[in-house]
Order: structure tokens, then sequence, then C-alpha cells
């Protein structure tokens, strides 16, 4: 046993966390060994964040031992873990956004120093050597928020090498990234490895995991849900296939079963020549009842902004909106529900639910006219049947009406935000992103919840990343491109063979000049 | 028993203000103990009756604006303000024509419209140029106290017709009239905030502000209103200030402005908004005055009152800080 576990770096078995009542970890095992890539895969929720958090010494495992470099623990603090050469790159980075580049990666050691007085020099000569070992040049008086978002990565893996990494973290690095950049950055990692590193790369895009994998450990439930290595990596088709059923657990295969025709031909919204510059122009759209249109591009695409501007929150510079025949555009949220267009936005803890309120509260806030008299008094009666007929209709799981909406999974806090807005009988629904990080039970009840809504002949927009989803639900697909729609999938075309990868590229070529003054 | 059970559910939910009332009874009963009928004579009850009003209100204008998460450092000045401009209108007429009634109906509008006024500038400044409210009103506590200073260079303006002054010392029963009038404004505001469609909105804004814009809710319009209605309850405060003590001046009353900010968070009213509930700035208002009244009675040392006074505010901050935190552990 002990001559097997020399050539790993790091072996933490039957890891356990609870966190209340809810058992996050359920005695889970990963190794990663000398000098490798090692994908964690799984669901959202599945433990994947809660598992690095305890071998970064953030939250304290109930049972288990970590293994790192030889010595063993059983309680992990932050600084034995960052001492033993563990470094995280969260999602968020991390950084100082105002402060430079060169700060932001050297600060960490400096800190590590001890040192009362800063020297400047010193600063820029730590940050100078860590850019030259991943080979990128980059102004270190620059501040974060002048960078993209692909080079602040860079920055941050700069910073974990300053602090002597042995094995790097990185949680869904290329969420943001456009094709390229991605390519940048997988290059990066793999020299890295080269150079003796370890790297752990947490990632649900199952391309790069098959592109970099040495491993791949999956994650379900909390539980180890299964491996592929090095052999079981080569046959690429079987080994996606293997992974989605890890992961899953069931054989998923998305089907446009769920999709129904659109039989009226009555347009709800038509959008043309829409434009706010620098987040999207000449926007042309349409939409006609009981349609979905499904909107793709990456983070910074413009399709957000888009779609908040139809929602009156985004005021566009140029263009025009047209709904239901009327010319509009709306100044401001009110006035867009007025004119029957509701939006889900993407954010849903911030943006989409009151966390700390109950889910009567939460449906109510969208309602109050109807609850409420014409003195402006809430009648209760009213407002918990609302609530709880909403509750019944979206098969929200929860105690009851009085729960708050911070209890309640992701699911179904979705499904509280989903439901809150279709009250208000809009013609037109806007759903950003309306199934991150919620789990597949809830995702696919989500799905029938849309297809149900389109029958009852509302149009609408889904915005998602993933592609599947929205072959699976949309009548027809625009993709975004730094600000343009680069064009729109007809019902026809998205049905036919590959236009998965033909959507893919699209979202991650290079339009425009506007990436290359970044880098 | 049903009856019990739905009184432990209600205690459990709301575990801050229990403990508030807790200690409410805790210090009365100790009053008793130390002071005896002293404290609870007819006439110390009354005094504290004809206390309690002024503050209270200033207190309420306080609350609205922190459950919206902001905050009105102004109210003690809207009320000086607001006074010393219905006295000087009071005194002209009464100068003037010497209609008593004119006088005091044209004195109490004046001091109403300003304040309120007062407050909707607070409002127009906090929603319309999205500046912090600590700012805004930090600003119009020094503008409008400027003022108030200019108009009367400081002095007190004293000399109102009897029968204004009789509103500030008439009971019905032995109880006074601002009591009941404060206690009339405490019913409404608590329904207010618990029934209507407005309070709501304050709580939703409170909590979180950019969920309440995707909510088609109109933030704007609601922090204007608060912010009015702040100003409103700071006029109202300033005529029974006036009533009481004879006198409009500036810096009467200045120890309010932060005694109100601690009242409001002694009651369970989270600075961050979002949270709290009238009823338990009501009885943290009560709690205040009777300790205030209790060390009058017993003759302290005014600095031991102050010390004992804080030592109160910081034991329930700290107990609300353990129970709070350990909700969130689990």
């Amino acid at each position: 046993m002990a001559e097997k576990d020399k050539s790993k770096v790091l072996c933490a078995s039957g890891i356990v966390k609870h966190f209340g009542g809810v058992q996050a970890l359920k005695g889970v095992d990963f190794e990663v060994g000398h000098s490798e890539i090692h994908c964690l895969c799984g669901e959202n929720g599945c433990g994947k964040s809660t598992l690095i958090k305890v071998i970064s010494g953030v939250h304290e495992a109930d049972e288990g031992t970590i293994l790192l470099n030889g010595n063993s623990y059983t309680k992990l603090n932050v600084r034995q873990s960052i001492n033993e050469g563990i470094q995280v790159i969260y999602q968020d980075l991390s950084l100082f956004s105002r402060m430079t580049v060169a700060e932001n990666i050297a600060i960490n050691k400096m800190v590590g120093l001890d040192k009362k007085i800063i020297s400047w020099k010193e600063v820029r000569r730590i940050a100078q050597e860590q850019l030259d070992r991943i080979g990128v040049s980059m102004n270190l008086k620059s501040t974060i928020e002048e960078l993209s978002i692909s080079n602040r990565q860079l920055v941050a893996i700069c910073r974990a090498l300053s602090m002597d990494a042995k094995i790097l973290f990185m949680d869904e690095p290329t969420t943001a990234l456009t094709h390229t950049e991605v390519e940048r950055l997988l290059a990066i990692v793999t020299n890295l490895k080269e150079k003796g590193m370890s790297i752990v790369f947490v990632s649900h895009k199952l391309d790069e995991v098959m592109k970099i994998a040495d491993r791949v450990t999956i994650f379900r439930d909390g539980s180890n849900a299964g491996k592929l290595d090095g052999k079981e990596l080569e046959n690429k088709a079987e080994a996606e296939k293997k992974l989605i059923y890890y992961m899953t657990g069931k054989d998923i295969e998305y089907s446009r079963y769920q999709n129904h025709e659109v039989k009226s031909n009555k347009t709800v919204l038509e959008v043309k020549e829409l434009t706010r510059v620098p987040h999207y122009e000449g926007i042309n759209l349409s939409l006609k009842e009981g349609e979905i249109l499904g909107i793709t591009g990456l983070l910074g695409s413009g399709r957000t902004e888009f779609a908040l501007s139809l929602f009156g929150l985004n005021k566009p510079d140029s263009g025009s909106i047209v709904v239901e025949g009327k010319d509009f555009t709306a100044d401001n949220p009110r006035k867009a529900i007025a004119n029957g267009i509701a939006l889900v936005p993407e954010e849903r803890q911030s943006q989409g639910v009151f966390m700390d309120r109950t889910i009567e509260d939460n449906i109510a806030s969208v309602a109050l006219n109807k609850i409420s008299d014409r003195f402006g008094v809430v009648q209760n009666k009213d407002s918990a049947k609302l609530a709880e007929d909403t509750i019944a209709l979206w098969n929200v799981k929860a105690s009851g009406k009085d729960a708050l909406v911070s209890q309640l999974s992701g699911g179904n806090q979705q499904k509280v935000a989903l439901g809150r807005w279709a009250l208000v009988n809009p013609q037109i629904l806007i759903l950003d992103s309306p199934t991150v990080g919620v789990d597949i039970g809830s995702k696919s009840e989500i799905y029938e919840k849309i297809q149900f809504l389109a029958k009852k002949n509302i149009g609408i927009i889904l915005i998602s990343d993933d592609i599947p989803e929205l072959l699976a639900n949309s009548n027809r697909i625009a993709v975004f491109n730094s600000g343009k729609i680069i064009k729109i999938f007809d019902e026809e075309e998205v049905e036919k063979e590959g236009v998965r990868q033909e959507i893919e590229e699209i979202i991650a070529i290079k339009v425009s000049e506007k990436g290359e003054n970044e880098s | 028993m049903k009856k019990g059970e739905r009184m432990l559910s209600f205690f459990k939910k709301d575990i801050k203000l229990t403990i508030l009332f807790l200690v409410f009874i805790i210090v009365a009963l100790a009053m008793l103990q130390i002071c005896g009928t002293r404290f609870y004579s007819a006439n110390n009850l009354q005094s504290i009756a004809f206390q309690i009003p002024e503050f209270a209100l200033l207190a309420f204008a306080m609350m609205l604006c922190m459950i919206t998460g902001g905050i009105d450092l102004s109210v003690v000045s809207i009320s000086g303000l607001s006074s010393i401009l219905a006295a000087i209108v009071m005194n002209h007429i009464m100068e003037g024509n010497g209609n008593e009634a004119a006088a005091i109906a044209a004195a109490v509008v004046t001091a109403l419209v300003s304040a309120t006024l007062c407050g909707f500038i607070n409002g127009i400044l906090i929603s319309q140029l999205h500046i912090l409210p600590i700012l805004v009103t930090l600003s119009t506590m020094i503008l409008y106290s400027g003022l108030a200073t200019g108009i009367t260079g400081g002095s007190g303006i004293t000399g109102y017709p009897a029968s204004f002054l009789l509103f500030g010392k008439a009971t019905i029963a032995k109880i006074p009239v601002v009591f009941v009038l404060v206690v009339v404004i405490a019913l409404v505001i608590c329904f207010v905030l618990d029934r209507t469609r407005y309070g709501k909105i304050l709580y939703f804004y409170g909590e979180n502000s950019v969920v309440s814009l995707f909510s088609a809710i109109n933030n704007g319009k609601a922090l204007i209103l608060t912010y009015t209605v702040s100003g409103f309850l700071c006029g109202l405060s300033g005529i029974i200030m006036m009533a009481r003590n004879n006198s409009a001046k500036v810096g009467y009353g200045d120890t309010y402005q932060l005694q109100a900010i601690l009242v409001c968070a002694i009651g369970g009213i989270d600075p961050n908004g979002g949270s709290g509930r009238a009823v338990g700035v009501c009885i943290a208002i009560i709690l205040l005055q009777i300790l205030q009244s209790g060390f009058n009675v017993l003759g302290y040392d005014p600095y031991l009152k102050r010390l004992v006074w804080g030592c109160v505010l910081i034991g329930v901050m700290i107990m609300n800080c353990f129970l709070f935190r350990r909700k969130k552990g689990k």
C-alpha cells in the first residue's frame, strides 16, 4: 500500500462532510498522481466544490483522511494545505480588481514572507518570474479591471505558481473564454504538467475533459460515481457516453420529443436594428406566439444585455422593439410587465428571488396588485392561496409556503423564480439560463413547464450555454458573438445532424478586432 | 392548550422579539424591586407617557428608513427646522390679528409641510441620484440645522398661545393626549408594515433592491415615499416638542438622533435592511424610557445612568448576535 501511494501527491479517502442535515460528501475517495491532469466531473451540487474546500482546508471534514506528500491529516487547515502545495483558483478568481497585475501575482507570497515594508522591486521580480514560467508577457502595471477574463485567469495562475504550487485546482476555468483562449489555457496547463505539476481540472465541458485529462473522476450526489483512466479515455465516443452515464446516473439523450410545433403565425415580438454600444448592435429578431427561441453565446457576447433591454433595464441607443404590432421600448420593468414581457434573470440568488424571505413573499412580490384591495391592504388569504397554487403547479418541494427560499435546493429555488413570473400572464417570457445550478430531475421538470407555457401560446426566449438543452427545447436558435447575431438556425436546420458542432464553432470564433485589443 | 401552542410557535418564529420582551419584563420587575411604588406611581407613569411621544416619532421615522437598508441622520434637524418655521408663523399671526385658532392651524400646517418637504428632498436625492442615504442625510442634517440657525441666530422662539401649550399638557383619564396620538400612529405603522402593499415593498426593497427591481417594483417611488413619511413624522415630533417646551430652538433633542438608531437596532431592525418589526421598536422605546425614568426616581448620577444604559444596549445586541449566528450556523 505504502509503496503504491508514493506516486500520489494527494490521496483523500473516505471523506464525509455534513452541512447541518445535508450530507454533501458521503465518503468519497480522490487521488491525484504526480505530474498529471486529473479532471473532476459531476453535475452541480454533486460535491465537487465541497471536496476542493476540504482539501484546501476551508472546510473541515467530518470523517476521512487526507494524505498529502506522504503526510497524513485528519484535520487540515488552510495554512497546512498551502504549505503542502495546494492552490485553488476559484471561478470568480478572487483577484483585487483595482490593483495591478504585479501586486496581484505577488501579494500572497509577500504576505507569506511576513515583511512589514513592501519592496516594489521584489514585487515586480516575483510577478515577472511567474509570467515567464507560463511564457506569457503582460504589462505588470495594468490593473485587473483592464484585462480580459482570460488574462485575469492567467494572473490567478501566476499567483498560484508564486506559492510553489504542487497541485493546482481549477474550478470551471473555461466558462467565459472564447475558443482560442481555451486553447491557450489548455496549452499552458499541459505545459505546467510537463514541468512536474499536478492539475485538478473541474469542468463539465466534455470535449475539454477528453482533450486534456490523464484521468477522470466523476462524482454524483456526494459519492464516487466512477472513474476513467488512460486506456478508457482513448476511445472518445465511448468515454463520453460513460462520462454522461456516471454523471447523471442514466443514459441521457436529449431528444427533441419535448419540442412542439408552432401552430400560430402571429408575431408577438419584432426587434429591428436594435443597438446599444458596446453591448450589442444591429439585432434583428422576431418571435411568434407559442414559439421557443433559443439564444446562445459566450458570457459578454451581448445576449444577456439584449434580454435586459427587452425588459426595460438596459436602454437601447437605437432601433425598435415592436410588441404585438405596437412600437414599444420599455424604460423600466414595470412598463415591460404591463406590455406582457417578463424576464427570469440570470443570477437566481442575487437577482431572481429574495433568498431570506418565504416562498409566499417571493410569489406575492410580483403579484402585489392581485392580492391587495384598492386601499393597498394585502389580503392574507389571497396571498396564501396564490402561493399554495404556485407550489402545487410547479411541484416545488418545500415544507410549505412559509419555507425560506434559501432553504430550498437550486432546482426548487428556480421553480419559485419561474413560477412567480408565469403568474403575471406574460405574452413574452424571457428565461436567462434557467437551469444553471439545477439538478437533473428538476431540469426535466423545468423543460416540461417551458413546453407547457409555450403551448399556452406564450412566446419564450430561452437563453442558455447548454446547447443540447437549446436543441431539445427551441424551435429556432440565434447565436450571439461579440454583440451581433451571427446566425439564426431555423426549424429545419435545428433538426439537422451536426448542428451542435456548427453552433459551438460560431460561438467560439473571434469575430471582430474587439478581442485582439484586449490581449 | 391550543392557545399556548400558538404562543410558543409565535415566540419560536421571532426569537429576537421574544428576548427583547423578556428583557423588558426583567427590567420592569427590577424597577419594582428597587424603587417599588415610587416608580409605579401614577405620577411617574404619567411623566413617562409624556416623555415618550416626541422621541418615539423620531424613532419610527428612523425605523422606516432602516428597513429599506438606509438611515436618516436628519430626523432631529428636520423636526428642529420645522418647529422653528412653525413658531415664526404662529407668533407672526398672533402679533397680527391675534386669532389663536388660525395661528395654531397655520403653525401645524407649516411644520408638517416643511418637514414633509425636507424628507421628500432626502428621498429624491437618494433615489434619483443614487447617493448613499448616510451621505445624503448627513449633508441635509447640516443643511437643515444650518438653515434653522440662520433664521433664529441660535436663540429660541417662545411665547405661544395657551391653547397650543395645552396640547402638550392635556390628559384624557390621566393619559396624556400626545401619548394617545403616538399610540394611534404606532398602530397605523404596525398595520401598514404588516398588512399593506407599501409595507411589503419596503421589506422587499430592504432585503434586496436588485431582486425588487427585477420584480417590477417601483424602487424609486418606494424610497421617496419612505423618506417623505419619515420627514412627516419628524414634523409631528417637532410640534409636540414645541408644545411641551414652549420653545423652538436649534439643537433641542440632539441626543435623540443616535438614540433613535440604537432603539431601532435593539428593537430588531436589521441595519442592512429587510427585517425587523415595529412592535420590537415600540418595546425598545418603552424599555429605554423606563430605564431613564427609573434612574431619575432614584436620583442617580447621570454618568451612572449612561453607563448602565450603554450596558443594556450592548447586552441586547450581543445576545442577538449570538442567536443569529447560531441560527445561521445550522
